[in-house]
């Protein structure tokens, strides 16, 4: 049994990094944000693109879904874009026989990865239609549920709050999101590395190299890692110190946060630490993994005041003071 | 795989590092092994826990050394400084001695905390939590293969380890200040034992070293000590009596602040007060009455007679200079001046005097010292009957004080019984005020003719009202027009006042408009002088007029508040 679980974990880890290693083909100098978008995938969640135009937001997502052996859908969200036209409606059929029957059309949201290009370009009622797919993985037409098949990944990009013409997710929609990655400008020597790759007659070209099943049996592997208490205490106690107003609250938190992480924000960090303990060849979760899931966590998670606001805080601030001033409990 | 997958804060580049894991080639899972690994991990734990133990016990220690050898330190060089009571180096040491061990019972006392052990372990070796987690597991009752696959890694790792290569045991570099401080008391262990350098010390004085000055001086602070001590013992017996007033004062003032005494229970109590002050007045007319006789016996020798003067003149403390100056004098005087004063002396303590019995005493025993020519024991009794005197003088200057204090009392009476009369007096002004505006609101009522009849009779005319400013009528014109309301005008009688007679008689002439103008205005006219009426007030006069009275007992309270916030020079 002992066994069988070793070569589990390493072919979970020997997958991540065939994976990791194909994107890495295509993607230059954005690591941090293709393992996230990984460790999104096999912990069940959704990501959060955010970024200026132009740095490669769509282009990670396109590769990610071709290494992965899924179907992959795209939605270039606009502010005239309407529910129905992300998850199907019913349409008036002639059937052979000339009757005409109502029968239901697909939207692009039937998939296994989706891409939410520019997601908050889209009024927040389109937004909303992704709530229900997100969460339940079923999407409700009518009065019929349709059920999604697994594994339901969705990668949304959104340009920053303070351009024109956008849209900021609701606050509901902005928790279904397991990380909020921000891409940042590549450095100089990445730059010449994409300029070599990308403006010659070939550009590379990534292979797929894992099934869908490998990703679910992925995904059950990471959800077995044990965790202890003591770990798990520091996760929860990571989340009730962004509560403002609570014992355990951090002072900068009383002083800039209107509302803090829900109990999705402590799942998120369990869970990601768990895959990342296997990434490190760990059998169980430390404190470490749970820190290094704090920022992309919980960062989407927390409100700020209007303090905050007027102060322009930085949200991953606030996080790493909390982060050095939380102590690791010991029972 | 070949080894153990790292990454970087969080997912960085994949990296292989280290030999083959061992848990690569599996693991016998069975109850014996499992123990084992329990107790290879319990035993690691125990190890380290042990040493972090010992390191805060040195840490304590270091403390406590410090802190004893700074404060012996501290004070032997206040013993070299000044003159104070130190302890013993063995009673301080003892002492702490008793008190760490104490504090180390007390703080070490428990059972171990391995979970603490297992994350100081974790952080000294880099572990990930890997002991902690494992430690945690251990304790579970329900197992996984995951959970023992991860204790039996922990186990093999906890087999790699050296507790005290881990955690190594820590000298503090407190010890070299213990050290630094032990150094220098052995150092004032050598320093010359003498009287403390700031001290004054008590050194005998040879007296055939003295000039004379300081021989008169020394003299002099001699007699001073002595007058001292008698005053403080005359002093002791009026204080029982002032004492007695003081506290019955204070008392009355505390129940007059808590409201519990009206003022005239408080004037009570202070008549009371005085009363205990000036008992006394009556012996001390007796004593002057006495000293009066004294003085007539004397007279009759010549060198009685400046002392006879000044007992008359009731100084009795040039009196007693004087009788000092006789005791010295005795010595050169003759037999028959000696015989003569003893006749004088004896004369005078013949006298039944019981409020100076010290006195007579004394004087009985110099006289009969002189006609037995006991020059020693005459000067003595005389010492002592000056002495009597100066105890007599100081009586009498503490009932002159608190007779001064008693007419302070008596004026203070005088002053709260005027200030009572005044507000008595202005409680009654207020009432018959009162009283006024309802009969001229009863006036106004009644016809223009009425009113006319009712000045006529004398109520506007009257001589108290007239001697004032309108609204200070004395209290006696108050009662007088108090006396003088009747009872109210009857509906029926008004109703019958204000039939128009010629009613049915036709049409009346129509008024010339300018009378019906200058009749408007006629009625319109103030009835009372608008010189002296109040406006309404603006806002510095309302906020004036509407102080909030301050209770006597708060006043100080609320000006140390204001003193304590009020800005200050250099802000």
């Amino acid at each position: 049994m002992t066994i069988e679980l070793e070569e589990q974990i390493s072919t979970f880890t020997d997958q991540f990094k065939r994976v990791r290693e194909e994107i890495g083909k295509v993607i230059v100098g954005a690591e941090e944000i293709i393992d996230g978008t990984l460790i999104s995938l096999l912990a069940k969640g959704h990501v959060l693109l955010e970024g200026i135009p132009g740095i490669g937001k769509t282009k990670i997502v396109a590769t990610v879904a071709d290494v992965l052996h899924l179907n992959f859908s795209r939605i270039q969200f606009t502010p005239d874009l309407m529910p129905g036209d992300i998850v199907g409606s019913n349409v008036v059929h002639e059937t052979e026989t000339g009757e005409k029957v109502l029968e239901f059309q697909k939207g692009p949201i039937h998939t296994n990865i989706l891409l939410a290009d520019e997601i908050n370009r889209a009024t927040p009622k389109t937004q909303s239609a992704l709530l229900e797919a997100m969460q339940e993985r079923t999407v409700t037409v009518g009065t019929t549920t349709h059920k999604l098949d697994p594994p339901f990944f969705v990668l949304a990009t959104q340009n920053p709050l303070e351009m024109e013409g956008t849209y900021p997710l609701p606050e509901a929609q902005l928790d279904r999101f397991f990380y909020k990655l921000r891409i940042m400008y590549p450095e100089p020597e990445h730059m010449h590395e994409i300029m070599d790759r990308t403006t010659k007659r070939e550009e590379p070209v990534a292979e797929t190299v894992l099934t869908r099943e490998e990703i679910l049996t992925m995904r059950d592997t990471a959800r077995d890692v044990p965790i202890a208490r003591p770990v798990q205490d520091y996760a929860i106690r990571l989340t009730l110190a962004t509560h403002p107003d609570t014992p355990y609250a951090h002072p900068m938190i009383n002083q800039f946060v209107r509302f803090g992480a829900s109990p999705r924000g402590t799942q998120t960090l369990v869970v990601g630490g768990k895959v990342n303990a296997l990434l490190n060849g760990r059998l169980h979760v430390s404190c470490a993994d749970i820190r290094s899931m704090l920022l992309p966590a919980l960062r989407h998670r927390m409100m700020l005041n209007f303090e905050g606001e007027a102060e322009r805080i930085d949200r991953d601030d606030i996080l790493r003071a909390i982060m050095k001033d939380t102590p690791e409990p010991a029972e | 795989m070949t080894g153990v997958v790292t990454t970087g804060p969080w997912l960085g580049v994949l990296r292989l590092r280290g030999p083959p894991a061992p848990w690569n080639n599996g693991f016998d899972v069975s109850p014996s092994n499992r123990s084992s690994e329990h107790s290879v991990i319990r035993g690691v734990l125990e190890s380290v826990d042990r040493q972090v133990r010992l390191n805060r016990i040195l840490d304590h220690l270091s403390v406590a050394v410090c802190f004893v050898l700074a404060t012996l330190v501290t004070v032997k060089i206040l013993g070299m400084l000044v003159n104070i009571w130190a302890p013993s180096t063995l009673i301080v040491v003892a002492t702490s001695t008793a008190l760490f061990v104490a504090f180390l019972t007390w703080t070490q006392y428990g059972a171990r905390q391995l979970g603490q052990a297992a994350v100081v372990a974790d952080h000294a070796g880099g572990l990930h939590d890997e002991l902690k987690s494992a430690y945690w597991f251990m304790r579970q009752d329900h197992r996984t293969v995951w959970t023992e696959t991860q204790v039996q890694r922990a186990a093999q790792t906890a087999r790699g380890l050296r507790p005290k290569r881990l955690v190594p045991t820590i000298v503090p570099q407190r010890f070299w200040v213990a050290m630094a401080l032990g150094g220098i008391l052995v150092l004032l262990g050598f320093a010359p034992s003498g009287p403390p350098l700031l001290a004054f010390s008590k050194v005998p004085i040879d007296p055939s070293s003295l000039t004379d000055a300081q021989e008169e001086q020394f003299e002099e602070i001699r007699n001073l000590v002595e007058q001292a001590q008698a005053l403080e013992e005359a002093a002791a017996e009026e204080d029982q009596l002032s004492a007695e007033a003081r506290d019955r004062l204070e008392e009355a003032m505390r129940a007059l602040e808590a409201d519990q005494l009206t003022m005239e229970e408080f004037l009570r109590e202070l008549r009371e007060a005085q009363n205990a002050l000036e008992e006394g007045n009556l012996e001390m007319s007796a004593l002057q009455e006495a000293l009066e006789d004294l003085a007539q016996d004397l007279e009759g020798s010549s060198e009685l007679a400046d002392l006879a003067e000044a007992m008359k003149n009731q100084n009795l403390s040039a009196a007693a200079e004087m009788m000092r100056q006789l005791a010295e004098q005795l010595a050169q005087m003759d037999g028959q001046q000696l015989a003569e004063m003893a006749e004088q002396l004896q004369q005078a303590a013949q006298g039944d005097q019981a409020s100076m019995e010290e006195l007579m005493q004394a004087l009985q025993e110099a006289a009969e010292a002189m006609s037995e020519e006991q020059l020693a024991a005459a000067m003595q009794a005389m010492q002592d009957a000056a002495d009597a005197m100066d105890a007599m003088s100081q009586r009498i200057d503490a009932q002159e004080m608190m007779n001064q204090a008693s007419q302070q009392m008596q004026a203070m009476q005088q002053s709260m019984s005027r200030q009572q009369l005044a507000q008595q007096m202005m409680s009654q002004l207020a009432m018959a005020s009162e009283q006024a505006g309802e009969s001229q609101e009863g006036a106004m009522a009644l016809p223009s003719d009425e009113v006319q009849m009712a000045a006529a009779s004398g109520d506007m005319g009257d001589p108290s009202q007239q001697g004032g400013p309108t609204g200070h009528a004395t209290s006696e014109a108050i009662e007088g027009a108090e006396m003088r309301l009747g009872a109210a005008t009857t509906l029926e009688v008004q109703l019958e006042m204000e039939v128009v007679p010629d009613d049915e008689e036709g049409p009346e002439e129509l008024p010339d408009p300018e009378d019906i103008f200058q009749e408007a205005s006629r009625q319109e006219t103030a009835r009372v002088e608008y010189r002296n009426v109040r406006g309404p007030p603006n806002y510095a006069e309302a906020s004036a007029l509407s102080v909030e009275r301050i209770p006597w007992r708060y006043r100080n309270l609320v000006k140390r508040y204001f003193l304590a916030i009020r800005p200050r020079e250099n802000q």
